[in-house]
């Protein structure tokens, strides 16, 4: 093994500067999510300050014109930057063409007897119409904007009835009575049910970037493969005095380095889009949000150790193990591109093992059928995630030791391949002299 | 002493015979020709004594280690330049040389001597520092050949050394094979289909034609035998019976 850092140091060189692994693998991923999270984000904030600019103007037909209509129009007026345009009575085709021709995109309109149905203690309404002159984001956020108001003067309404009246209850209690305190106990504790929908959503996004790293893996240890036969360099490399297990191992090391990085940057730029958006979201969206962000998540179920125990291994081991199948389908392939297509093929299998599983609850399954699931190759990052919560950890365990395994078995293929001639020679089909690699005499 | 020793080699692919019961020796310091057509069988006996291909029968020593058996033995003394061989494209001419040195040299001073004794004979000049994949075919044939040479191994197996080269490039390359192999007392085992280049280079030859030696001797030897002015004559009297 005197060689391996030595070549694992040329493995890393020459990925690195292969421009479409720095660019697809590495710079891409990060620059996506960047961008993703600045536009999404950027159109969020324009959308909500289009809507808020839209509500704040906005014109109103008082049929009423009645005490508490009276009320609600200056409460309207209280508001910051808030633009009241009152109209005359007219009938709604009038009001609107009035709304067009100044440019205003709301009217309320406060109908007759609305004061007098308060003052009986009976319901009332107030009836808003937005127009809408295309479908967009900021449109559907003006019409939350006007109903949010007018809940808020309703609520305001409320607290004045509640004094007038002198009831001895506060005014939450009126719109509220009764509250539900949902939690969930999980892993012998009792949490608040937003937990687990907070801890869910932690896990997930903290595999999902490596997953979606896991299906350049193969491409990445494929092309190192692939490019010493498109460049020709890979009989020189198969007869230096190296072992050729080091050539093995220093491929998938290398590959191994890179699919690392790629997580890095993808992992980076993954958290930066979930930030801009999340906290673009808690700014723009309901108080459920907001509240969801104050419970830690995850780590009130579990520990940091505990989450990092279950998550790294067997991200690591599902990455060696794609990366040694890129390798053997770099290694049958005739130049990088098609042995990017073979290893291209990985998703396939990868997914369909990782989406049915994250469905399935493993806890209500008996052990026969868990073990058969944690059989599975590619298994282990989502059962880990399975078992953060139910703290089954030898399914994990199962699933970690089926896929070192099924890694050696490989191993020994690709170490078999290597000291073989049909690496150089390629592989003949029976029926015709076609080779995969053309062989001279 | 004979460096290489080749006996009998028998090589199928398939149903398909390329070597049919080659066997020649090679003496040290010596640079020995392996002439014949396309297709003759001449990449297919260099490939196996440079331990890639496994003969189907009969045997080929390398300083007396056999190239089945013992490979990682015969992988420390030989330095082999394939015909259609390449270089790390994204390293710079200077890398490749520095990877390749240190994985013979004994100690860094020994890495370094190599690579710079590569640059003088690639003649690459300021062009060393540039990434391979700028250099033009006859620059990388340079560097391919500056590498095989640079190790100074007991045997360099050159095939086709001047293949793809236009004649001012091949003449270079010649000149580099013949004064440093005399230089450092390298043993040179190469293939040609180039006359003119075996008949400069050589000290020896072997005439292989169908996956068999049909003659072997020295250049001027052969000529003399065949009444021939040149090889080429030589070689088409030489097959004449096995046509």
């Amino acid at each position: 093994m005197g060689y391996l850092m030595h070549l694992i140091k040329k493995e890393v060189k020459d990925l690195l500067r292969e421009p479409h692994i720095l660019i697809f693998a590495i710079l891409l991923p990060a620059l996506m999510y960047i961008i993703m999270g600045t536009v999404i984000s950027g159109s969020m904030e324009a959308a909500v300050k289009q809507a808020t600019t839209a509500a704040a103007k906005v014109a109103v037909m008082d049929l009423d014109r009645g005490s508490f209509s009276a009320l609600f129009i200056k409460f309207m007026e209280s508001l910051p930057m808030s633009n009241i345009t009152l109209i005359e009575n007219t009938s709604i085709n009038n009001a609107i063409k009035t709304l067009m021709e100044r440019d205003i995109r709301t009217l309320i309109i406060i109908p007759r007897g609305f004061s007098t149905n308060i003052s009986r203690g009976l319901p009332s309404y107030i009836e808003s119409i937005s127009i809408v002159k295309e479908l967009s984001l900021s449109s559907m956020m003006g019409t939350g904007v006007i109903t949010g108001l007018i809940s808020g003067f309703s609520k305001m309404l409320l607290s004045i009835i509640v004094k007038q009246l002198n009831m001895q209850v506060t005014p939450e209690f009126i719109t509220e009575p009764i509250r539900t305190v949902s939690n969930v106990y999980i892993r012998n504790k009792l949490v608040p049910s937003m937990v687990l929908s907070n801890a869910s959503g932690m896990v997930f996004s903290i595999i999902f970037v490596p997953l979606i790293v896991i299906g350049y893996v193969a491409s990445i240890s494929a092309t190192s493969m692939g490019v010493e036969k498109e460049e020709k360099t890979l009989e020189v490399l198969l007869t230096l005095p190296v072992n050729r297990f080091e050539i093995l191992l220093s491929k998938l090391i290398g590959s191994f380095i890179i699919s690392v990085l790629a997580s890095i940057s993808a992992g980076i730029g993954f958290w930066y889009y979930m930030y801009r958006v999340m906290s673009m979201s808690s700014k723009t969206f309901t108080n459920r949000t907001i509240e969801a962000t104050q419970y830690g998540g995850i780590f009130e179920i579990v520990s940091v150790n505990e989450l990092i125990l279950a998550i790294i291994p067997s991200l690591l081991v599902t990455i060696i193990f794609v990366a040694l199948i890129g390798f053997i389908a770099g290694a049958l392939a005739q130049n990088i591109r098609s042995a990017q297509s073979v290893a291209g093929f990985i998703w396939l299998p990868l997914f369909m093992v990782i989406f049915p599983l994250a469905y399935l609850e493993l806890a209500s399954m008996d052990p026969v059928s868990k073990i058969l699931i944690a059989l599975m190759p590619f298994s282990p990052p989502v059962i880990a995630v399975k078992v953060l919560f139910s703290g089954e950890y030898y399914v994990l365990l199962t699933s970690i030791v089926a896929s070192v395994a099924y890694f050696i078995i490989l191993l020994y293929v690709a170490a078999r391949l290597l000291s073989s001639e049909r690496l150089l020679l390629g592989i003949r089909w029976k029926r015709t002299e076609h080779t995969i690699f053309k062989f001279r005499r | 002493m004979d460096v290489v020793v080749v006996e009998k080699l028998v090589k199928y692919y398939g149903k398909v015979k390329a070597l049919d019961g080659v066997s020649f020796r090679v003496s040290e310091g010596e640079i020995f020709g392996l002439i014949g057509p396309n297709g003759a069988g001449k990449t297919t006996t260099l490939r196996i004594i440079a331990t890639l291909l496994k003969p189907t029968s009969g045997k080929a020593l390398v300083m007396g280690y056999d190239v089945v058996r013992e490979a990682d033995k015969v992988r420390r003394i030989i330095s082999y330049l394939p015909e259609e061989a390449g270089a790390y494209k994204n390293l710079t001419g200077r890398e490749y040389l520095e990877f390749m040195a240190q994985l013979y040299a004994r100690s860094k001073r020994d890495a370094e001597e190599m690579v710079e004794e590569a640059i003088k004979i690639s003649g690459l000049g300021d062009r060393i520092d540039d990434r391979v994949k700028t250099y033009s075919k006859g620059m990388k044939r340079r560097l391919l050949v500056a590498r095989t040479l640079m190790v100074k191994p007991k045997l360099a197996i050159l095939d086709e050394p001047t293949s793809g080269l236009d004649v001012v490039h091949a003449l270079h390359v010649r000149k580099i094979i013949k004064g440093y192999t005399r230089k450092h007392g390298v043993t040179v085992l190469t293939s040609s289909h180039n006359m003119l280049e075996v008949e400069y280079l050589c000290d020896r030859i072997a005439l292989i034609h169908k996956g068999r030696i049909v003659d072997e001797g020295v250049p001027k030897e052969l000529k003399s035998r065949y009444g021939a002015s040149n090889l080429e004559e030589v070689f088409e009297m030489a097959i004449g019976g096995v046509r």
